[in-house]
């Protein structure tokens, strides 16, 4: 029997898994029949949980966070065990893997760059507006995440872009 | 009847345009650019000829390549679906000059509704109720702003060719004038080629009511009733529904004969659309006429039994229409939803990649027009509409149920859809008791919601993520497929590699 925290969206579960054949697993103290009853391609599953049945897509994205499909919805998934937790100390407390005071804003889908709305030492809030991105025939606006200052900005307009491709840098202040 | 015709478009209204030249008899030839060369639209046709451009789109804009392809393969008359060269009356002329037959109306029609200037006078001249506003396009920002003032805020800027939402700015004060202002003129200039922006009124919270109309060449009109398409997205209609909840006998009746003088007005001939807003006191007005067959006919279709892509064909052939407006019935009602390739948690961008796995619903009352299969590719050069989806019940509720049936078992994986989204429209109390307007999902809409259905399946998640977690602990091959299938940076596979190290 193993114990791992699984992190859904940002919510944690507990799950005690053993090494053997069985159908169940234990979630936050309860048991729940899990089997997978048919498998589609290389990632589409059919589960059924507690007799439930679900069609599942298990993908990984571009930034390497993994994610289970169900229905559309697009799960965030972290799983973390004991070693890992280990690792995880040991670099909160060496000060390393703080989290950044930078934002780095990406490009969320393949684009052309229509117009960049800051230049770099802008005083940005929360919200404004930075960039206008055109995919598919209709503008759409790329805000920022943090209030903060325009350290960098490396798009340029006209540009086409791919999706992920860094736009401009952002340090909070 | 013809025997062969040229389907100058692609996706699923080239799908729709094939099957309605099938059940006529007729032999249809696609068109495709070399993205599209696996498209299904393409392996529907009896002939396809692939067309050229440096960007994709370019190519089903060629008007020359078009006229040579529908010579060359024989083809009597060229369908042009909605979109691309549907609406340009250059097309329609050039069609008229080579001798194919142009199916839709003639140069002149598209031309003057084409030109919401143009329209405006002669809707008005026509008797046809329109929005207060300006008579001719706008290009100067100071001009148009005192205009604005004049006719009073809220208004709203309008791309002169514009259609589909695209070079439109709602604008509430003199603050934020210029920027919707050079924004609209340059998604015009983009969309259309010509960045001139006319300006109205502002309806605030009107209901988006459109009547189909058919016309034959020999001078007969029908009204086929309405559509309400109020649930929009920034401007892009999302559900359209047939009947309206809230059109009386009486009114629809107006409408329609409205609609008919309207299309009078232009000599039209073949089908068309009548848009109208209608306000809260039940008064419309008159906003565009789509010179084309529309996205959202298959619930008039649904709803009258009239095959309206076919009965397209056989106007264009020169015959009569093959009903009068008093053999018109409407039956039951009809909803249909668009399944756009947008990411409903990530501010609706359009999505791209591969269909790895598809699931189409069927069943009883359900209409899939579809321009997808399995492998298909999504990509960025065209519009992110997937399919259609359309339901059919003997009243809304019905309809509505068989939708949400529908919409579940609809499984589309490789790329985000905005099915969730549909579903959770289609349950909301508000879309379900009829009464809403084209500001529901500004206004009314929680789009919290979707971040509250999701929740509810997360112990399921959690479920399947630690068996999977465990099946890769226990089965190498498992593990490895999975690895195949993840790229490197998984952090799954990290995890595996650490267990494994330490264990």
């Amino acid at each position: 029997m193993e114990e791992i925290i699984i992190n859904v969206n940002g919510n944690d579960f507990t799950a005690q898994i053993p090494h053997d054949e069985s159908d169940f697993i234990m979630l936050n103290g309860k048991p729940i029949d899990i089997r997978q009853l048919k498998q589609y391609g290389t990632n589409v599953f059919s589960f059924s949980v507690n007799n439930k049945l679900l069609l599942v897509e298990l993908d990984i994205h571009e930034t390497g966070t993994s994610y289970i499909n169900a229905d559309g919805f697009y799960h965030e998934i972290d799983i973390t065990n004991d070693t890992k937790r280990l690792i995880q100390k040991y670099l909160r407390d060496s000060g390393l893997g703080v989290e950044s005071t930078h934002a780095k804003i990406k490009a969320p889908m393949p684009g052309m760059i229509i117009k960049i709305l800051v230049e770099e030492g802008a005083h940005v809030e929360k919200g404004d507006k930075l960039i206008l991105i055109e995919a598919m025939k209709m503008e759409n606006a790329i805000s920022s995440p943090i209030k903060g200052k325009v350290i960098h900005v490396k798009a340029r307009e006209g540009e086409a872009v791919e999706k992920d491709a860094f736009l401009i840098e952002i340090e909070a202040e | 009847m013809f025997k062969r015709i040229l389907v100058a478009n692609r996706g699923e209204i080239a799908v729709r345009i094939i099957r309605a030249a099938r059940d006529l008899g007729i032999e249809t030839v696609a068109v495709y650019h070399e993205v599209d060369r696996e498209s299904p639209f393409v392996h529907h046709a009896d002939f396809a000829y692939e067309i050229y451009s440096a960007q994709p789109k370019g190519a089903y804009l060629d008007i020359n390549q078009l006229i040579d392809v529908a010579k060359k393969s024989g083809c009597q008359a060229v369908h042009p679906g909605y979109g691309f060269l549907s609406e340009r009356a250059e097309f329609s002329f050039a069609c008229e000059e080579k001798e194919i037959k142009f199916i839709g109306p003639h140069p002149h029609a598209i031309e003057v509704m084409g030109n919401k200037t143009k329209a405006r006078e002669l809707m008005s001249k026509a008797g046809v109720p329109i929005v207060p506003g300006t008579e001719s396009p706008i290009q100067n920002v100071n001009d148009a702003m005192i205009i604005a003032r004049e006719i009073g805020y809220p208004i709203l800027l309008k791309a002169s060719a514009g259609g589909g939402g695209k070079g439109m700015r709602k604008v509430f004060s003199d603050d934020e004038f210029l920027e919707g202002f050079e924004s609209a003129q340059r998604e015009a200039l983009k969309a259309f080629g010509d960045d001139s922006v006319y300006i109205e009124k502002f309806i605030e919270n009107p209901k988006h009511i459109e009547i189909q109309i058919i016309a034959d060449e020999h001078g007969n009109y029908v009204h086929l009733g309405e559509r309400d398409c109020s649930i929009q997205r920034r401007h892009q209609k999302v559900i359209e529904e047939a009947p309206s909840t809230v059109l009386t006998e009486e009114i629809r009746a107006q409408m329609g004969e409205v609609a008919i003088n309207a299309a009078k007005a232009c000599g039209y001939v073949n089908a068309g659309t009548v848009e109208f807003l209608l306000d809260k006191d039940k008064k419309f007005y008159f906003l565009e006429m789509n010179t084309r067959l529309q996205v959202e006919h298959p619930v008039t279709e649904a709803v009258t039994g009239i095959d309206l892509a076919k009965e397209q064909i056989r106007i264009a052939f020169g015959e009569k229409l093959s009903f009068t407006q008093d053999e018109i019935k409407w039956t039951g009602h009809s909803i249909e939803c668009r399944i756009y390739a947008e990411d409903p948690f990530n501010g609706y961008l359009p999505d791209t990649g591969t269909i790895h796995y598809l699931r189409e619903p069927g069943g009883k009352g359900v209409r899939l027009d579809s321009g997808i299969e399995q492998s298909s590719k999504v990509t960025i050069h065209f519009d992110p509409m997937l399919a259609k989806l359309i339901t059919w019940g003997k009243d809304r509720e019905e309809a509505l149920q068989r939708m949400d049936r529908a919409l579940q078992n609809y499984r589309i994986k490789g790329v985000k859809t905005i099915i969730p989204f549909l579903i959770a429209v289609i349950r909301h109390p508000v879309f379900r008791s009829g009464y809403f307007d084209t500001g529901f999902l500004e206004n009314t809409f929680d789009f919290k919601i979707l971040s509250k259905m999701k929740q509810e399946y997360e112990e399921i998640i959690a479920s399947i993520a630690a068996y999977t977690y465990r099946k890769g602990i226990q089965d190498k091959s498992y593990r490895l497929s999975m690895q195949k299938q993840f790229v490197k940076k998984s952090k799954w596979k990290e995890n595996w590699l650490i267990h494994r190290k330490y264990s």
